[in-house]
């Protein structure tokens, strides 16, 4: 869930860091890069479920954020802005990956059933205890396969709603959709990933049981 | 009742975005529906699950953000798979080799000598020269080249005296105009040296004596001040002295004065008594 951190409050109240970087200060633009690089990231990474892949959709994020933010009108918009670009983004590398699919020498396939989370995660609790560690791994990774079965605009919807906290306008905003409409959708994803949990055995009790 | 909330209004309650009013209207609603009550709660723990996926935590690169171009510089976090490079490295390999083949790039390596190029090798000449005449054209060479160099030498030699001469003159003659103009400099310096410091030595006592005139009035105010306060002190002791020995006085008087009493007193009950 979101949670409200100093980092959270400080991306809050960021205009003057964005009044800067419109005006090209860098110190200012690599204070946002700083303050939103790991939001960025763990949105890019729950899409793709790829460090690589992840990582390049987020360095791309920001150099265009850097060319763009002249034409940014209003600074309460950025969040929205910021999160427009990284799934316009988001989407073309699906795109690219779909068509290269055959060439990649990289293990990124979408059939893949490894669970990949459990080699990347870093588990910031349980860190002195191997047995929760490595249960809450294999959950993230079950969480990571399930949010991949979801079709992209489900997808989209469940990690900017509940993962990255924005708000129903916001997300209209950026997908350029209704407000009704995004929450259908969300819904029917939820619906999806709770008929997916039960394939995969993952139901409240299981998950309290162990963690 | 007649009211179904939509799939947009269940969302909007499942999380907390609904007002009051709305808020009761779907409890209500849940309350009689059991099958939609069901479905409501699936969807929270849903929620509960999917809450259950941490952050990962990256280092976010440093961009150099420039007028041209961005250049990101990564903290070491990427990971190239290992198939990757040897795959890249097996491609290179591969590629020069059919250049090599299709340009017929060859190496050629003989006793004397090493060839590389392009195409069949072309085979050097081995006629061998005639060694006398070589010798006495390499001889007329080496002497005519050495008389040259013999001949530039003396030039240079020369030049270089000539030229040392007159420098070493023009160096003297400098040094001595230096030195007169940094004689007269010096003096004019002294000079103005030593007035400066007379005024500021005459400066240094003025300020001195009027400094030390306002520190001798101030002393002598506080000597004034003191010795007046001592005086008022003093004298206020010497009344309180006195106003304690007028008490005093004042307290042996009225003993007296009762003692005496009590011995009238005393007398004239005894004078009385007797009379009896």
């Amino acid at each position: 869930m979101y949670a409200e951190t100093l980092l959270d409050i400080a991306m809050v109240h960021a205009d003057k860091l964005i009044m800067s970087a419109k005006e090209g200060d860098d110190t200012a633009l690599n204070k946002l890069v700083g303050l939103w690089y790991n939001r960025i990231y763990n949105y890019a990474f729950k899409y793709f479920n790829d460090h690589d892949l992840a990582t390049e959709v987020s360095q791309r994020t920001f150099i265009s954020m850097y060319k763009n933010i002249g034409q940014l009108e209003d600074t309460d918009k950025f969040k929205p802005w910021l999160y427009k670009i990284v799934t316009n983004f988001c989407h073309q590398e699906e795109r690219r990956q779909n068509r290269n699919r055959v060439v990649s020498f990289t293990v990124s396939s979408k059939n893949d059933k490894e669970v990949r989370m459990v080699a990347t995660t870093k588990a910031v609790d349980h860190e002195f205890n191997p047995e929760r560690s490595f249960q809450q791994k294999e959950l993230s990774g079950l969480i990571m396969q399930a949010l991949g079965e979801l079709i992209n605009e489900q997808k989209t919807i469940v990690i900017m709603k509940e993962y990255e906290g924005l708000k129903f306008w916001e997300i209209a905003e950026i997908l350029n959709l209704s407000e009704s409409t995004v929450k259908t959708r969300l819904y029917a994803g939820l619906n999806q990933l709770r008929i997916l949990f039960t394939e995969k055995n993952i139901t409240k009790e299981t998950v309290y049981y162990e963690l | 009742m007649n009211y179904k909330p939509g799939k947009d209004t269940l969302i909007a309650y499942l999380y907390g975005e609904l007002s009051q009013e709305e808020k009761n209207k779907v409890e209500g609603y849940l309350s009689e529906n059991p099958t939609a009550q069901r479905e409501v709660a699936e969807l929270q723990n849903t929620l509960k699950v999917l809450g259950k996926l941490p952050d990962l935590e990256v280092t976010p690169p440093t961009f150099v953000f420039n007028r041209d171009k961005v250049v990101v510089v990564e903290h070491g976090n990427t990971r190239i798979p290992m198939l990757k490079i040897v795959m890249g490295i097996a491609a290179s390999i591969l590629i020069v080799m059919l250049v090599g083949y299709f340009t017929h790039f060859r190496i050629t390596y003989s006793n004397q000598s090493l060839s590389i190029g392009y195409g069949e090798a072309a085979m050097p000449s081995n006629q061998p020269a005639n060694t006398v005449d070589i010798d006495q054209l390499v001889q007329q060479a080496i002497a005519k080249n050495n008389k040259d160099v013999l001949g530039r030498m003396e030039d240079m030699n020369n030049h270089f005296n000539a030229e040392l001469a007159s420098q070493s003159r023009e160096r003297a003659s400098t040094i001595n105009t230096l030195l007169e103009r940094t004689k007269e400099m010096n003096d004019n310096v002294i000079q103005m040296y030593v007035s400066q410091m007379r005024d500021e030595n005459r400066r240094v006592i003025e300020n001195l004596f009027s400094l030390s005139n306002a520190q001798q009035q101030r002393v002598m105010n506080d000597v004034l001040t003191d010795f007046s306060q001592y005086l008022e002190n003093q004298r206020q002791s010497d009344l309180r002295l006195i106003q304690a020995s007028f008490n005093g006085l004042k307290d042996n008087t009225e003993t007296n004065l009762q003692e005496t009493n009590q011995i009238l007193a005393s007398i004239i009950t005894t004078v009385n008594n007797q009379n009896y």
